[in-house]
């Protein structure tokens, strides 16, 4: 099984995640960010990016324990149905090319948080590498009624 | 401006402008059920707070407390689906032509904006829904009519 799929992959809490390369639109140092009121708690504000609009969500806000004071994130820009979205992690990592073969569903053992935003994991030589599916992270969010 | 934080309002829900100094306010915002109510052109209008609405770090009295007389009060009244009501802010800043976008899907079920614009400084400032706003629950319990409120002399 030569034929590998390319992962764009970062760092999350000393865990290594990853997106399809190919939906990886920029990945931009820490941005001036709009906080939005009474949002989801995971996202982080709005972006200006070059004039789009692209909201951000706080990766670590999904069931990890919040960064460290003074660390400031990385955001990934990946595109999803259309639009843009931000993901803020702890630091970028490589491309990776991953095998098919390697792929297997979430382990049982994830946070119910993180299970509904991974769609697999890579078992690598010598780690494990969470495939995060996007559209799941970009779909219409609960947002609280008050 | 709330908070800090620089908020839109789209012209056309704009009935008015004012601007209550400390002796002004505590004289003018009268109270209905312990929630402040201000009188312009002759009707009673209810006051809402920005900064609680949003959560924005102040306790829900603190818009009664300074309606009722700590600072100067800025009211933006407004109007949507045949309802007024005045929106108590921290700071007018001023009027300008802006293009709106929309918010991405991830906000979609928030209801009180109407989207976001990218002002002449490059900073993302979010666009208010008045029509969204007027369906929260205290704008709602306000907008009952008073008849004769008491003035908090």
């Amino acid at each position: 099984m030569g034929e590998g799929r390319q992962f764009t992959t970062f760092y999350l809490a000393g865990s290594l995640f990853g997106v399809s390369a190919d939906t990886v639109h920029e990945i931009l140092r820490s941005q001036e960010m709009t906080p939005v009121p009474l949002a989801p708690p995971e996202v982080s504000g709005l972006i200006n990016l070059r004039g789009q609009i692209v909201t951000a969500i706080d990766l670590r806000r999904l069931g990890m324990k919040a960064r460290e004071r003074g660390k400031l994130p990385v955001s990934v820009v990946v595109r999803s149905g259309g639009g843009l979205l931000s993901l803020l992690v702890d630091e970028i990592g490589d491309v990776v090319e991953a095998p098919e073969d390697t792929f297997q569903p979430p382990p049982e053992t994830l946070g119910s948080k993180a299970r509904e935003i991974v769609r697999g994991v890579h078992k690598l030589d010598n780690h494990l590498l969470q495939i995060l599916d996007i559209e799941a992270l970009s779909c219409e969010r609960e947002v609280e009624k008050t | 401006m709330c908070q800090g934080q620089r908020f839109a309002i789209p012209k056309v829900s704009l009935l008015e402008l004012v601007k209550l100094e400390k002796d002004e306010a505590r004289q003018e915002i009268g109270r209905v059920q312990g929630a402040p109510v201000y009188r312009l052109h002759g009707r009673w209008l209810s006051l809402v707070d920005l900064k609680t609405e949003l959560e924005l770090g102040a306790a829900p009295s603190q818009a009664a407390m300074r309606a009722m007389g700590g600072d100067a009060v800025n009211i933006v009244f407004l109007h949507a689906d045949g309802r007024q009501f005045g929106l108590v802010v921290d700071e007018i800043i001023s009027t300008e032509e802006i293009v709106m976008k929309p918010l991405g899907k991830e906000l979609k079920g928030l209801a009180i904006y109407a989207g976001a614009t990218v002002m002449g400084d490059g900073r993302v400032t979010l666009v208010l829904d008045v029509g969204g706003f007027a369906q929260r629950p205290n704008v709602l319990t306000a907008s009952v009519k008073p008849i004769r409120p008491e003035v908090v002399a």
